[in-house]
């Protein structure tokens, strides 16, 4: 299972594996993963959006970008392509990002297991 | 008749067809007919998202777009490069561990209500319906100015072609016609891409100054405002083109022939990469065609400069490259119209007929033949839709659809993932809402009133 499933099964309560979910979510690390995880998707949904809408709403209402950088290259064209760069090191970024949500839901599940396998060893 | 452009485009349809003919061997049960057996890996799915999204009338629309409006045609595609952030950070992993095999699974995984999946469904449809609408009647257009075969015969042929794809290879033959298609496509966008650059000694700057002169704007062409007059124009546009692909039906379902959400992870992130990529060359084939053919000769050939891209083939690698480029059109055309129906013919199986109709208990074999069924009806209503409407300006189809899938469909699946108080009555009311309010705002609006 990885932390994405996690998440969803924290909202969609009615799912199978009940027993194991609840398990897992009163782990210690936990909480704090999904938390860690919605902060970074808001975080950066929003830098998105801000840098995207701000380049639509200054060629619209201010001609503040048509002044020159180099040549004939004005400022609106180097935002255009550096949003392409953007676009790069989000996916970069997400790529990395999800992959050590990944590894700390592992963890996390291995402990679960554990402590289930104790309690069933007990009983 | 141009006989390249002929003999290229029926290798074109003769390799599809194979594709189909192996894939249809891989279709034997519903999974592999939806979802491709789920195999797909990451990279594969990648490409073919890329190849369904970048349709016909985007390539040809932003490198005409560009040539004539200079940097307001920056905004026919930045928004869509960035809507797959939207699509990578809010929405693949999840939708690949709740959906199977629609967009109504996914929203009826936490709302088990049939009229949930009857709305999803009907908003799936509708989107399918009216983007398929676009494209055919693009297509139409577009045959009749490469190689001069009429209206309705391209119409019917691309609708037959498509039907065979879906109808036989299902989801298989849709994923690798849209992964040939992307190869195609990009490996033509580059061949032009550096004859452009080598027109101007692979030197930016000297790009920039040279389209200043080029065009009759002077030095206005590089600077915002030619085609949006009024602000609200770029900003609304944008808005859209931002929050439609994640709500798109037809590049959604593409995230359920991957196995897990890692590999819906990967899968989109190769996709943003290629479509990047291939928007950057597009920008500069915009450029080359200002410059190296000049607006008056690109309106002459089509007002809205779909022309812009294969005349610059002509003149810069002659009648080869004229007649492959307009093949690659064309097989980006099949490509795009497979996928839809393939979304369209889905809502229709599994939601209406499957889901609510036999709720949920239709034997594997009358599932398939539902899906086999309903990839006749989908292309053939939308096919006797195209033939009525092939006069009216269609431009506005394709960007209600866009609309309706940002309206209707995105808020519905972000609030199902991550709002812990959405319910049943919500989720009805948000498509429901979504749905209407787009469709009376655009007959409202100057387009629904006819008005270019």
């Amino acid at each position: 299972m990885d932390v994405s499933k996690l998440i969803t099964k924290e909202v969609i309560r009615t799912m199978r594996d009940e027993e194991k979910y609840e398990k897992i979510a009163q782990m210690p690390g936990f909480q704090q993963l999904l938390s860690k995880k919605k902060k970074f998707i808001l975080t950066s949904t929003l830098t998105i959006f801000i840098l995207f809408m701000a380049l639509p709403v200054l060629t619209s209402y201010s001609t503040i970008l048509n002044h020159s950088i180099v040549g004939p290259i004005t400022w609106a064209w180097f935002w255009a392509f550096m949003l392409f760069v953007m676009t790069w090191l989000f996916c970069v970024l997400y790529t990395k990002k999800a992959n050590s949500f990944d590894h700390l839901s592992e963890t996390i599940k291995e402990g679960a297991n554990k402590e289930l396998a104790v309690k069933e060893a007990k009983v | 008749m141009n006989y390249t452009v002929i003999s290229l485009f029926l290798v074109i349809v003769i390799a599809t067809l194979v594709i189909t003919y192996f894939a249809a061997k891989l279709t034997k049960n519903t999974n592999q007919f939806y979802t491709a057996g789920g195999e797909l890996k990451g990279w594969q799915n990648g490409v073919a998202i890329s190849g369904d999204f970048m349709s016909a009338s985007s390539f040809l629309g932003i490198v005409g777009g560009i040539a004539l409006t200079g940097f307001d045609g920056l905004y026919l595609l930045l928004g869509a490069l960035l809507s797959y952030l939207v699509v990578m950070y809010l929405v693949a992993e999840p939708l690949r561990n709740l959906g199977k095999y629609t967009l109504a699974d996914m929203i009826t995984a936490r709302f088990k209500a049939n009229k949930v999946r009857g709305f999803a469904a009907l908003n799936t449809v509708t989107i399918s319906v009216f983007y398929m609408v676009a494209q055919l009647v693009g297509a139409g257009v577009l045959i009749k100015m490469l190689i001069g075969i009429p209206y309705v015969p391209s119409l019917i042929i691309v609708g037959v072609l498509m039907t065979v794809y879906v109808l036989f290879g299902g989801m298989t033959a849709t994923s690798w016609v849209q992964i040939t298609k992307a190869f195609l496509l990009l490996g033509g966008t580059f061949v032009l891409f550096i004859l452009v650059l080598s027109k101007f000694h692979f030197n930016i700057i000297d790009i920039f100054e040279k389209v200043k002169s080029a065009t009759p704007f002077g030095e206005k062409y590089l600077e915002p405002g030619i085609k949006n007059k009024n602000g609200l124009d770029a900003i609304s546009l944008n808005f859209g083109l931002l929050l439609g692909t994640a709500g798109l039906p037809h590049v959604l379902i593409r995230f359920f022939t991957v196995k897990d959400a890692k590999t819906a992870r990967k899968s989109v992130t190769v996709a943003t990469w290629v479509i990047s990529i291939f928007y950057v060359m597009a920008i500069f084939l915009g450029f080359g065609a200002a410059a190296l053919i000049g607006t008056d000769k690109i309106i002459a050939e089509n007002p809205a400069g779909n022309m812009a891209a294969p005349a610059l083939a002509r003149i810069l690698g002659g009648d080869f490259l004229f007649a492959f480029i307009a093949a690659v059109a064309f097989a980006t055309i099949l490509a795009v119209v497979a996928g839809i129906v393939l979304s369209g013919a889905s809502a229709f199986a599994h939601d209406f007929y499957n889901g609510i109709l036999k709720q949920g208990k239709a034997s594997e074999k009358q599932q398939l033949k539902a899906a086999r069924i309903a990839s006749i009806l989908v292309p053939v209503i939308a096919i006797i839709i195209s033939l009525f409407v092939q006069n009216l300006n269609v431009a506005f189809l394709g960007s209600l659809a866009l609309t309706l899938a940002a309206s209707a469909n995105l808020p519905v699946i972000l609030l199902t993932i991550y709002w812990r108080r959405f319910n049943t009555a919500g989720a009805i009311t948000s498509m429901i809402v979504g749905l209407f309010s787009t469709i009376i705002f655009v007959l409202l609006s100057q387009n629904g009133q006819g008005h270019k």
